[in-house]
């Protein structure tokens, strides 16, 4: 699916969002993710597509753009202000990637939240996923279609 | 004159950011008072008055909508104007909370001075003249 048109589409709303929200640059599609420990978090969507979206990001990146959110030093941030704001980037991000996909639908979006589960996102039936540098670090998104959408993954 | 808000959103990175840009783009901020959701904005405003309101839609206890459908029938607090911020961009939305009693809508992501221009520019309006 490399090259597809979501993920050009990831591409421009993970831009979007760190850009403005989290003063951070984002470089083009990465193949691994970088860093051990990741955090992960995803959220349900309602409406035409549905599904779930979600990102992995390492820590030290979640911290540092946790920081940068918050106007703190990253030494002062804490776990709970990581997730709250690695949540608040995924709400952000999968809400350009929502508008983007399918301009004018109606969508509702769930509460993001912190899952482990979502690592496995690869072996999902109608899975997209893409992962791109940020602040030394990586941000990886992903979303699983509850129908496949051939126009986005062509 | 400094204005005194309250910034609703079940997000608290989110509402201390909201805080802090409004604070670094020169906005003239006086109090300022934060709710996780809709009700808990409403226990607020019994007890303390402000002269806007920013708010999210998605929240749990009580949404945006319901939030401000609440704040359109009370006797007092229709007078407040309130800004929404969300991550829902479609026109459709922005048309339908601008239906409910909300007089402005700004879009995530945001820069900075775009969210001062318009809280400025809802409070200009509600406030012209007086």
């Amino acid at each position: 699916m490399q090259g597809s048109n979501l993920q050009r589409i990831f591409f421009e709303s993970a831009s979007e969002v760190l850009e403005a929200m989290f003063f951070a640059g984002v470089t083009e599609e990465v193949s691994q993710p970088v860093g051990n420990a990741l955090i992960s978090a995803e959220l349900t969507f309602h409406g035409n597509p549905a599904g779930r979206f979600g990102i992995q990001i390492a820590h030290a990146t979640g911290r540092v753009i946790a920081a940068s959110f918050l106007g703190l030093d990253e030494a002062e941030v804490s776990e709970e202000q990581i997730v709250d704001v690695v949540c608040e980037l995924t709400n952000m991000i999968c809400g350009s990637v929502l508008s983007r996909v399918e301009a004018g639908a109606r969508f509702e979006l769930m509460h993001p939240e912190i899952d482990s589960r979502n690592a496995d996102w690869r072996l999902a039936k109608n899975a997209v996923g893409a992962t791109f540098g940020v602040e030394d670090g990586s941000v990886t998104l992903w979303m699983i279609f509850d129908e496949i959408e051939p126009a986005l993954v062509a | 004159m400094a204005f005194s808000i309250l910034i609703v959103d079940d997000s608290r990175a989110m509402r201390s950011f909201v805080k802090r840009v409004l604070h670094l783009s020169g906005f003239e901020m006086g109090t300022c008072y934060e709710a996780e959701n809709g009700k808990e904005a409403l226990n607020l405003l019994d007890r303390e008055w402000v002269d806007a309101i920013l708010t999210d839609i998605n929240m749990p206890v009580m949404n945006g909508e319901e939030f401000v459908q609440s704040l359109a029938a009370h006797e007092s607090f229709h007078t407040i104007p309130v800004l929404v911020v969300s991550t829902d961009r479609t026109e459709d939305r922005v048309r339908q909370m601008i239906a409910l009693g909300a007089q402005g809508y700004v879009k995530k992501p945001f820069q900075p001075e775009e969210l001062r221009e318009e809280l400025e520019k809802v409070l200009e309006v509600a406030y012209a003249g007086k």
